[in-house]
This record gives structure tokens, C-alpha cells and sequence, in this order.
């Protein structure tokens, strides 16, 4: 209980250490148009918790990144699965998602955007940002089996589902974790980016762009904070699923160091 | 049981095997020794079909195969009961066996212990339970009992012995103690 309180003390100060630079920064600039103070952000989130559009453009944005996570973690994780088999369709993966790592995130937005219309773009990005690091993080897992225990699998003729379960994932779940945790950052950024992008109805998306068209700074750092802190909750129960089942479920000894 | 016909087996560069012939009988105990690097595991991974030949041929009747390989290798994610377990099935092996064999081995109290919590010579009497546990038909030992002290590979050794001329299985046994080899083997071979 002492060690959590004093966690707790020690994020609340760095946070209004951070805050308190902020601040200091917004007073010297002196242009709240551009750089609005904590306060004026602070003001404007309560303003905005007071309207029912709030609930409406978070509850959206979130359906959409979640929507593409789990599309990302699910297909992530069938592909890695088969390309852990196939030699011939690792190599035609890896390019691809190379590539998708490598190309700017606007550009994808605008070719999609052309392809399914505005609504289904942040979850399709989110999907595509995230599949990436979902599947070379488990390609990485797969890839680091302890090939001599793939060899007493074999040899005592596990059934497919016996391997899964006793082999592969105790081995590829760090990695899977870490994947999952990486993600959680990265499908907002890129399902926001998608949002003010392609502009589909009812989203902080929007709001953010529109705010920036008509210079309301202290409504885009709002809606910035919104999303942090809607992160920072999704990662917090997330963590909290997975500390329940290391609790039911425990792993002695599996694999470490995944790749993050 | 087991037949290699002129096999030779290569390394990369490196010879391991050049024209090797076997022939284990069916319920034969056969002790293979020789010095390190000789191939002698290399035998026992080409008869559990782990490694192919590049010359020659290898013909198994079985492939129920209880393998106790050089290093225990053992789950680390499972605590020795299921690492026993984990080669039975489910659906068609009675689940006690696992107790059977860990008692085998006197490592019935330590069912519950991890691999991490294990001594070298524990880990690999789990190894060994494991092997007994599963009951294959062609046993593969390669040094099972080199982690344990004088007294205790005595006794697994003829507790052994006799549990695989009992289930008429074949074994072929690897080792570097030729007192151990008399013991355990109806025949020996030296490469």
C-alpha cells in the first residue's frame, strides 16, 4: 500500500512538473491562440464534458482504433502463425510490411480514403500501422523457439493443439504482450491521424481539425489530452488483464527480452 | 527393430559417420560408447528420424520413440508433473502414469517443483520419468544417468533395465562407463 502511494506521489510530480513547464513556456511565449496554458486547456475539457457530443466523438473514436487493434492483433497473429510454417510466405510478408512501415501514414490515409470512403478509414489505418508490429514481434517469438524442445514435441508426437498450447504460445506470449503494449500508443496516433485526415462524421478526429482551421489551440490540446489520457486508461486495463492472468494463468521461465 | 544400412553422415565439412551399419533387435539393449564427438548422439537423432542420412539407409519399425536426450529439456512454463504428463494422451493414457514414472525415479514430492528449481541430476531424472512415462516402444538414451551420483544410477539403471526387457522394447543406450554399459546392455559397440 506504501510502495502505491508512493508511485502514485512520484507520477503526480513529474506530471505537475511537466505541467508547471508548460505553463512557464505558455506565459513566456504569451499567445494563447498557439500555446494556451494548463488552465485554458484544463477549462475547455470541462466545458466540453458538460456536452453530450463529448461522449458521442470519444465513443466513436474508440470503437474505431479499437476496432482496427483487434483487426491488427488477430490478423497479426494468424499470419504470423502461418508464415512460422512457410518459408515462401514469410519472404512475400516481409516486404510488405516493410514497406508499410516505411511509407508515411498521409499517404496511406488518402489512397484508402479513395478505396472504402471516409467512416471505415481510421479503423483500416489503425489495422495497418499495427499489423506490422504485431507480426514482427511474434515472427521475432516464433523465430526464437527453443528448437530443442520443438524436437521433443516432435518427437513425442504432440497433436497441433497440444504444441500451441504447451510450446508455442508459453514461448511467443512475451512477445505477443509486448507487441500488444507497443500497439496501444501507436493505433491512436494513427486512428486520430486517419480521423483528421478523411474527416468521417462524429470523431475527435474532426474536432481536432476543425478546431485547428479556426485556431481554437486550447480545443486541440483538449481533445490531445482526451486521447491521452483515453490511452493511458486502455493501457491501464490492459495491464490489469494481463497481471489477472499471469495470475491464474502462470508462466515460469518463459521466453524474455521481446523485442519492443 | 531398428536397421542402418552403410549410413554415412555428414556436418557441413565435417565427417560423423562413414558406412555405418546397425542391426537392434526387437527387446535388445544395446550400449553404444566411444569417445565425445564420435557421433554417438548423432546415431540416436538419425534413429528418432531427427537428422537424415546422406548416404545409406535407416529403417525404424516404430515411431514410438521414448527419447532421454543428452540435456533434459524440459518446459520451462511446467512443473515436473506436466512435463511428465505432457507426453501422454489425454484421451487414450491413463494420467497416472505420470506419478508412476516420477516415482520411478524418486521424484514423486518434487511434482510440483519447477525446472529452475531443480538440481542438473533431478532435471534429468525427469527427463528419464518422462521417456518411461510415454513407454515407446524403441528407447533412445543418451547418458541418462551421467548428472546422477554412484548409488543412484545403480539403481535407476537396473530398475530400468528391467522395466524395458519387461515391455519387450528395444533401447539403445549411450554412454562413456563401461561398467555402466556391462550393467545395462546385452551387447556393446564402440565407435
Amino acid at each position: 500500500m506504501m510502495k502505491i502511494t508512493k508511485t502514485i506521489c512520484r507520477i503526480l510530480l513529474i506530471a505537475a512538473f511537466w505541467l508547471l513547464i508548460w505553463w512557464i513556456g505558455a506565459e513566456i511565449y504569451g499567445k494563447p491562440l498557439i500555446l494556451p496554458s494548463p488552465p485554458d486547456v484544463i477549462k475547455t475539457l470541462f466545458a466540453f464534458l458538460q456536452t453530450s457530443e463529448f461522449y458521442l466523438f470519444t465513443l466513436n473514436s474508440l470503437i474505431n482504433v479499437l476496432i482496427g487493434l483487434i483487426l491488427a492483433i488477430v490478423i497479426g497473429i494468424l499470419l504470423a502463425l502461418v508464415t512460422s510454417y512457410s518459408r515462401l510466405l514469410r519472404d512475400l510478408i516481409l516486404p510488405v510490411m516493410t514497406v508499410i512501415k516505411a511509407t508515411p501514414v498521409a499517404s496511406f490515409i488518402i489512397l484508402v480514403y479513395v478505396l472504402i470512403g471516409a467512416q471505415k478509414v481510421p479503423s483500416f489505418i489503425t489495422m495497418l500501422i499495427v499489423l506490422p508490429v504485431v507480426w514482427t514481434n511474434l515472427d521475432t517469438g516464433f523465430h526464437s523457439m527453443d528448437k530443442n524442445l520443438l524436437e521433443v514435441a516432435r518427437i513425442y508426437r504432440f497433436t497441433f493443439i497440444k504444441k500451441l498450447r504447451l510450446l508455442v504460445l508459453p514461448s511467443v506470449s512475451p512477445y505477443l504482450i509486448s507487441a500488444c503494449r507497443t500497439s496501444l500508443g501507436l493505433a491512436w496516433k494513427a486512428g486520430i491521424a486517419a480521423e483528421i485526415i478523411a474527416m468521417p462524421r462524429d470523431t475527435i478526429g474532426v474536432e481536432i481539425g476543425l478546431a485547428k482551421q479556426y485556431l481554437e489551440s486550447a480545443e486541440v490540446f483538449a481533445w490531445t489530452l482526451t486521447v491521452v489520457l483515453l490511452s493511458l486508461l486502455i493501457e491501464f486495463g490492459f495491464s490489469a488483464l494481463l497481471r489477472k492472468l499471469a495470475h491464474k494463468y502462470p508462466i515460469k521461465g518463459g521466453a524474455s527480452n521481446a523485442e519492443i | 527393430m531398428l536397421k542402418f544400412d552403410h549410413v554415412s553422415f555428414s556436418y557441413g565439412d565435417k565427417k560423423i559417420l562413414s558406412d555405418f551399419s546397425l542391426h537392434l533387435q526387437k527387446g535388445e539393449i544395446l550400449a553404444i560408447m566411444g569417445p565425445s564427438g564420435f557421433g554417438k548422439s548423432t546415431i540416436l537423432n538419425l534413429a528418432a528420424g531427427l537428422l537424415k542420412p546422406d548416404n545409406g539407409e535407416i529403417h525404424c519399425q516404430t515411431d514410438h520413440i521414448s527419447y532421454v536426450f543428452q540435456e533434459p529439456r524440459l518446459f520451462p512454463w511446467l512443473n515436473v508433473e506436466k512435463n511428465v504428463s505432457a507426453v501422454l494422451n489425454s484421451k487414450t493414457d491413463d494420467l497416472g502414469k505420470a506419478t508412476l514414472a516420477l516415482e520411478f525415479v524418486n521424484m514423486k514430492e518434487s511434482a510440483a517443483l519447477f525446472p529452475d528449481e531443480l538440481s542438473g541430476g533431478m532435471k534429468s531424472r525427469v527427463s528419464l520419468a518422462r521417456a518411461i512415462a510415454y513407454d515407446g516402444d524403441l528407447y533412445l538414451l543418451d547418458e541418462p544417468f551421467a548428472a546422477l551420483d554412484e548409488e543412484l544410477r545403480e539403481a535407476l539403471s537396473s530398475k530400468l533395465r528391467t522395466h524395458i526387457k519387461e515391455r519387450g522394447a528395444s533401447c539403445i543406450f549411450i554412454t562413456h562407463h563401461l561398467a555402466d554399459a556391462q550393467a545395462f546392455a546385452d551387447n556393446i559397440i564402440t565407435i
